[in-house]
Order: structure tokens, then C-alpha cells, then sequence
């Protein structure tokens, strides 16, 4: 009698135990961010977020977005407002804050001085030089910062200095200049810089003149933000928080197709469609008249100068 | 007294063996540790691999060489085919043709219409399903085994056995990592995929087993065996980023070998191709196990794989495994040719043969194995076997249909890493 007992209840108990009790780990549990990238996850949380507010998201999970960068682009009188600007900042600092909890850290800008004319040889020698860049990139690896998200937060950076720069200098522009905004694939650059007024014929002075304190602020900053370089309307120098505005439009725009270049060719080329709308067109377009409308360059990106002078 | 004596001698034997074992597993050298790909049968695999103190016909080269005394005549096992696919390549290729549909839509459409198609996005969530997913294929081909009893030696009958299998093996494991961006397509850039690439041929394994009837309290037969396997394996293990693939010139320099004026156009081709992305190893490893039967209705088994081993420059896991299988009807008395019934028990080593370390679930179900096994007309040429199991926590099932020397069937098995559905043909003679 025992036996069968025995028998039957073992057998009724490893049939019940064969539906498997243990549970590999689900999608979420897979998606579980490592303890060295919580820190940066949450400040690209809060980046994002802050891009959402303002309005000014790339939606990258469209296909072709981002080869369609330039049409993605927001109007300059959507980024002037308070809010916005503010939200844009908000973002720049968070996307640092990423740099840091990762441990990476950004090269300087090679600043050249020009004590003459931009359009006179006036190369000096870099003010910056590079430090340990090895060590400092071997150290972001450790903490999981990989080659593409780093590319992608220097293009957003850079996305975000852009239109940082185009709100400020749309919310001075007022009777005397405008950025005007053309998005469409077909035209060469985004935003353009344009005088309502008639300015030829005017000697640098006088087309200075025309600018009031607002509207030269509005040039000095912008031109900070685009470059990291500095410009002087007379006495006014660029007044921009620093510590936010750690780099430029510029650098982080060549940091993110140097490291994309490595990784994809093909995201390299949609920076490259950025490089040529707010690079080529704004920048350098801006860079060659400020001098001709009676702005001063002190100092400028090496790269920029060097290409500038070549072109000339 | 005597009596008495003999039976504590005895407990302390199986102790001091027991003990042994579990010292030479803890006592691993820290050495790399390579998986052994054992070729497992569709009946081990549906039962859950609890098929040590089970193991009566030629699956027995895998589990327990011991198993091998059971064969009373010259026995030749012929698997032509024995596929194995992930669950995940299974989903994966059945909605193959939905994704084909989305792709032929997307493309005969204007670029300004692609982005916001639904087919588009679909393709996106596509992408974001996929970097869970552990796409595996292994095929083991043409893997022939055979046994026979030989002699006896002092009462005792000696059985032998030689078995060669094929196998390729190809497997990709997607894992996230980087920032968790918002945007799928950000946040894939940089996630890693894990690719395994191995191609064994004729891996050759030979084991001797014997049999011998004693006068022990609760032991009326002990069966011990000895394997002994030959691995001769070409292998690949390598990662990439995602992102890596957009740059296809450069991801073909970095990770493969093979020029961009290469032809593959004949057999030696393909291995020539690889030759040169493949490593070879080659090592050996020795298997000893033992059965015991305790009555006609029960039997457990103690068996260390991969005692001693060598391959590479490392080892194969050494696993032990203590099971117990048992035929429920015999012991109730209710035996019939309708229908038989085994179960089958067995604790192993955490992470199995193929060393899954990194899978563990760190929890009493890393250690079970369990199998229950039912066949109907067992002692006619047409049977019908319905099995079920739990490998490592994992459910198994499976279904065989035996016709005189054909069997054919398909198995669902789950082990830490993930889910199989394996299916194959098998010619018994």
C-alpha cells in the first residue's frame, strides 16, 4: 500500500514541477541602465525633455530624418521667446552634465588672436593646447560613453548652440535686420542673415551705428555661440554664462562628424548637410561682413580663420 | 554488526566519491573555460536533460557512459539531421514576410511619403524587438553512433560504443548598451551584437561501459562507464556595434576576412572563407559515470563530464549530476503494453555543459533537471512517445513518432539562455 502511494505522489509532484518556475529577465529588466551611466541617463532625460518643451525635437526615429536635417530645422521666431531660450540652455547644460558623469572630457577650442583685420595674415599661435586626451577618452569608455552617443550629444550640442545663436539674434533683429528662413531642401542656407535697411554704400562706422546696444549684444553673443570666438561692437563684448556655455556650434559640429566619420559615413553625412546650412552659410557669412559693418574680431577658431583665408 | 558496518563502509564510499567530485568541481583552475556542445537527442532534451540515471541507448555518449551497458546487441544509430532553431529565429522568420511587405511599400513610394508611413514605423519597432533577441541556428548532421557488448570479465559484461557527429553552429546575441536615448534608432546605434560561429567535424567520441550484479542492501545492479571525446572544432567569437555595420567597407576589414575580389564559387571556397575566419581547436575530454539499480522500478546515477579535459588553451566545464529515474507502473504493478511511463530527476552543475554562466538565475532551479516520459504501444513497431520536462527551470516538451527503425520528431526546449524549437530524424537499427 505504501508503494503505490509513494509512487503516485512523487509522480504527481514532478509533473507538477515541470512548468518551469524561473523567469529569464524581461524587456524592461534588459533595458536596465548599468550604475556607472544612471547619472548620465537621467541628465539625457532631462535634455530631451527640455528639447520637447521647446519645442525643438528631432524626431531621429523617422526614417530619412535626419537626411532631411535642414527641413528640420524650427523658425527663427519660434526660438526668441524667454521660454524657449530658456529650455534651450537648460538642455545645453544637462547634455554637459552628461559629459561629465561620464567622465569626458572636451578638447579646447584653438583660438586664434587677430590684432589685425581678418582679411590681413595674421596667424598667431593657438592660445590653447590639448592635454591628455587619451587618458580622458580611455576613461569614458570605462564608463560606457560609446563613440556614437558621444557623436550625438556634440551634434545636439551643436544643434542646440545654432539655435540658441538664431533666437537671440531674431529677437533683436527688430527694424533693422531680419533672419530670414528657408527650410526647403533645395535652397542653400536655412537661416540668412538680411538688413531690412539699405546698407550698401555705408562705411563700417556708420552701418555700426545703426545697430542699437540690443542688436550689437544680440551680434557679439551669437557670434560666441556660433564660433567661441570673440567679436567687439566698440566697447561690447559678448556677455554669456560661461559656465553653461562651456564650447561653440562650431566645435561640436566638427567633434560630431569626426567621431560619426569613424562610426557611419552615412549619419556623417546629414552632419555634414548642418555643417554646410549653419557652417559655410551663417557663420562664414556673417564672419565676412562684421568687419564691414564696423564689428571688431578679436579672436577666432583656428580652423575657421585658416579656411577663410584660403578661400579669400 | 557486521551487517551494520558494512552498510555505514559503504555510505562512507559513496560519501568519499561524492566529496571527490564536488572537489573537483569547486577546485576549478582559472582557466578559459570553453562550452562542450554535447549533441544532445530529442528524447534528453524533451525530458529536460534529466537523463542520467535514464540513459539506456546510444544518447547515452552525452549523459552518462554508464548507460551504455544497457544495449544487449549490436546497435547502429544513423541522425541524419538534427536541427535546432531559437525561439526568437523562429518569430523572427515567420513575420519575414510582413517585413519583405513593408520594405516593397516603402520603396515604391515618393521620399517625402516614406517618413510617415506606418510601414516605416513598423520597421523602427521592428529594429527595437530585435535588440532582445538571441537568433540561433545549429544543425547537427550526420552523426552516427553504434555500440555493442563485447565480453565479460569475471562475470561482469563489458559494452563499448563509438560515436562521430558533425555540427555547425551559428549564433547572434543583440544586447542594448550605451544612454538610453528616446529615439529607437539613437539608442540602437551602439548596442552590441554578439556573434558564435563554430563548425565541428567529426567530433569522435568512444566509451566502454560494464555491468555487474551485487549483493548490496538497496543496490542490485552498478553499471559504470567511461567516455572519452575528441573535439575538433573551428570556431568564431566577435562583437560589433550596430552603428559599426553603416560603414560596410570598414566593418568587412575589422570583422571578417575576406577581400573584396574574392570568389566563392565551388565548396573549397566556402572553406578556404572559413579557414581564414575561424580558429581551430582541438581537445580532448573524459566522461565517467555510474548507475545504479536499486530495484526493478528504480535507478539513480552519479556523473561527472568532462572529469579531465583539455581543449585550446582551457578546459570544458566539469559538471556533476546526481539523478534518479524511476518506471512508475512497474512499481505499482500496473505494467502494460499500452502504455509505459518513466520519470526522471536530476541536480547538476549550475551553468551546464556550455558553461552559461552568465544566465544563471542564482536560484534552486539552476541546478533541476526534470523529465517525465510517456510511450504508448511500447512493444509495437508503431509507438508514440509524449515527453515533458524542466532544464535548469526551463519547460521542455516533445513528441517522437517511431515506426520499426525510423523515428522522427520535434522538441521544445528551453535551457538559461533561451528557447529552441529543434526537430530531427533518427534511424535506429
Amino acid at each position: 500500500m505504501k508503494r503505490p502511494l509513494i509512487f503516485l505522489s512523487g509522480t504527481l509532484l514532478l509533473l507538477s514541477s515541470l512548468f518551469g518556475c524561473a523567469e529569464r529577465p524581461s524587456a524592461e529588466e534588459e533595458e536596465e541602465i548599468p550604475a556607472s551611466l544612471q547619472q548620465a541617463s537621467q541628465a539625457l532625460l532631462t535634455a530631451e525633455t527640455a528639447m520637447e518643451r521647446a519645442d525643438v525635437q528631432l524626431d531621429l526615429d523617422k526614417i530619412g530624418s535626419l537626411r532631411s536635417l535642414k527641413e528640420e530645422l524650427p523658425a527663427p521666431e519660434a526660438l526668441t521667446s524667454p521660454r524657449v531660450q530658456q529650455e534651450l540652455q537648460t538642455a545645453i547644460d544637462s547634455f554637459y552634465e552628461v559629459f561629465e558623469a561620464t567622465g569626458t572630457s572636451l578638447d579646447p577650442i584653438e583660438l586664434y588672436t587677430l590684432e589685425e583685420p581678418l582679411f590681413i595674415d595674421t596667424l598667431e599661435a593657438p592660445l590653447f593646447q590639448e592635454d591628455g586626451q587619451e587618458l580622458i577618452e580611455e576613461f569614458a569608455e570605462e564608463l560606457g560613453l560609446s563613440r556614437t552617443d558621444e557623436a550625438m550629444i556634440h551634434f545636439y550640442l551643436s544643434y542646440l548652440y545654432t539655435l540658441n545663436a538664431v533666437g537671440i539674434l531674431a529677437e533683436a533683429g527688430g527694424e533693422l535686420y531680419e533672419i530670414r528662413y528657408s527650410p526647403e531642401a533645395d535652397s542653400a542656407n536655412v537661416y540668412d542673415f538680411v538688413f531690412k535697411q539699405n546698407v550698401e554704400g555705408l562705411r563700417p562706422r556708420e552701418v555700426l551705428a545703426l545697430f542699437n546696444d540690443q542688436q550689437r549684444q544680440a551680434m557679439v553673443n551669437a557670434i560666441r555661440l556660433l564660433t567661441g570666438g570673440t567679436v567687439r561692437a566698440e566697447e561690447v563684448l559678448p556677455q554669456l554664462d560661461e559656465a553653461l556655455y562651456q564650447r561653440s556650434a562650431l566645435f561640436h559640429l566638427n567633434e560630431a562628424a569626426e567621431r560619426l566619420g569613424e562610426v557611419a559615413p552615412d549619419l556623417k553625412a546629414a552632419i555634414d548637410e548642418l555643417r554646410d546650412s549653419v557652417d559655410r552659410e551663417l557663420i562664414e557669412e556673417l564672419i565676412r561682413q562684421l568687419e564691414s559693418w564696423g564689428f571688431v574680431i578679436e579672436t577666432l577658431p583656428a580652423d575657421l580663420v585658416e579656411r577663410i583665408l584660403q578661400e579669400q | 554488526m557486521y551487517r551494520t558496518l558494512q552498510r555505514v563502509g559503504q555510505w562512507i564510499g559513496w560519501g568519499w566519491v561524492l566529496g571527490l567530485c564536488g572537489l573537483l568541481v569547486t577546485t576549478a583552475a582559472a582557466e578559459e573555460i570553453l562550452p562542450l556542445l554535447p549533441h544532445r537527442g530529442l528524447r534528453p532534451m524533451a525530458l529536460g536533460n534529466a537523463y542520467e540515471a535514464l540513459a539506456d541507448d546510444l544518447d547515452s555518449f552525452n549523459y552518462n557512459p554508464a548507460g551504455l551497458s544497457h544495449l544487449e546487441r549490436f546497435t547502429l544509430r544513423l541522425t541524419p539531421i538534427q536541427a535546432r532553431v531559437s525561439k526568437d529565429l523562429v518569430d523572427e522568420t515567420a513575420e519575414l514576410p510582413d517585413l519583405l511587405s513593408d520594405l516593397d511599400e516603402l520603396s515604391g513610394l515618393p521620399e517625402d511619403q516614406v517618413v510617415d508611413h506606418p510601414a516605416a514605423q513598423r520597421l523602427v519597432d521592428r529594429i527595437a524587438r530585435l535588440r532582445r533577441r538571441d537568433l540561433a541556428l545549429q544543425s547537427d548532421f550526420v552523426v552516427l553512433s553504434l555500440g555493442a557488448p563485447l565480453f565479460e570479465v569475471a562475470q561482469t559484461p563489458i559494452t563499448a560504443g563509438v560515436n562521430v557527429t558533425n555540427r555547425a553552429f551559428s549564433w547572434f546575441r543583440f544586447r542594448r548598451a550605451g544612454l538610453p536615448w528616446r529615439s529607437v534608432v539613437l539608442d540602437t546605434l551602439d548596442d552590441r551584437v554578439q556573434w558564435s560561429g563554430a563548425l565541428e567535424v567529426a567530433t569522435i567520441q568512444a566509451a566502454v561501459a560494464a555491468k555487474r550484479h551485487v549483493e548490496l542492501p538497496f543496490v542490485r545492479t552498478v553499471r559504470a562507464g567511461l567516455g572519452w571525446r575528441w573535439v575538433n572544432r573551428k570556431y568564431r567569437n566577435d562583437q560589433f556595434e550596430i552603428a559599426e555595420a553603416l560603414h560596410p567597407e570598414r566593418f568587412q576589414e575589422e570583422h571578417l576576412r575576406f577581400g573584396a575580389d574574392q570568389e566563392v564559387s565551388s565548396f573549397q571556397d566556402v572553406l578556404d572563407l572559413v579557414d581564414e575566419n575561424t580558429e581551430t581547436t582541438r581537445g580532448f575530454g573524459v566522461d565517467l559515470g555510474l548507475q545504479a539499480e536499486h530495484t526493478d522500478y528504480l535507478r539513480s546515477a552519479l556523473v561527472v563530464r568532462s572529469l579531465v579535459s583539455n581543449v585550446g588553451e582551457g578546459r570544458f566545464p566539469r559538471t556533476l549530476t546526481v539523478g534518479l529515474a524511476a518506471r512508475p507502473l512497474r512499481a505499482l504493478n500496473r505494467e502494460n503494453d499500452l502504455l509505459d511511463l518513466q520519470v526522471a530527476a536530476a541536480l547538476s552543475s549550475p551553468a551546464g555543459d556550455n558553461h552559461l554562466e552568465e544566465f544563471r538565475n542564482n536560484s534552486f532551479t539552476d541546478y533541476l533537471h526534470l523529465g517525465i516520459e510517456a510511450v504508448l504501444l511500447p512493444r509495437s513497431p508503431l509507438r508514440l512517445a509524449v515527453r515533458a520536462g524542466n532544464n535548469h527551470g526551463y519547460p521542455t516538451f516533445g513528441l517522437e513518432v517511431a515506426l520499426a527503425f525510423l523515428k522522427a520528431g520535434v522538441a521544445y526546449y528551453g535551457d538559461l539562455e533561451t528557447d529552441w524549437w529543434t526537430g530531427g530524424v533518427t534511424l535506429d537499427f
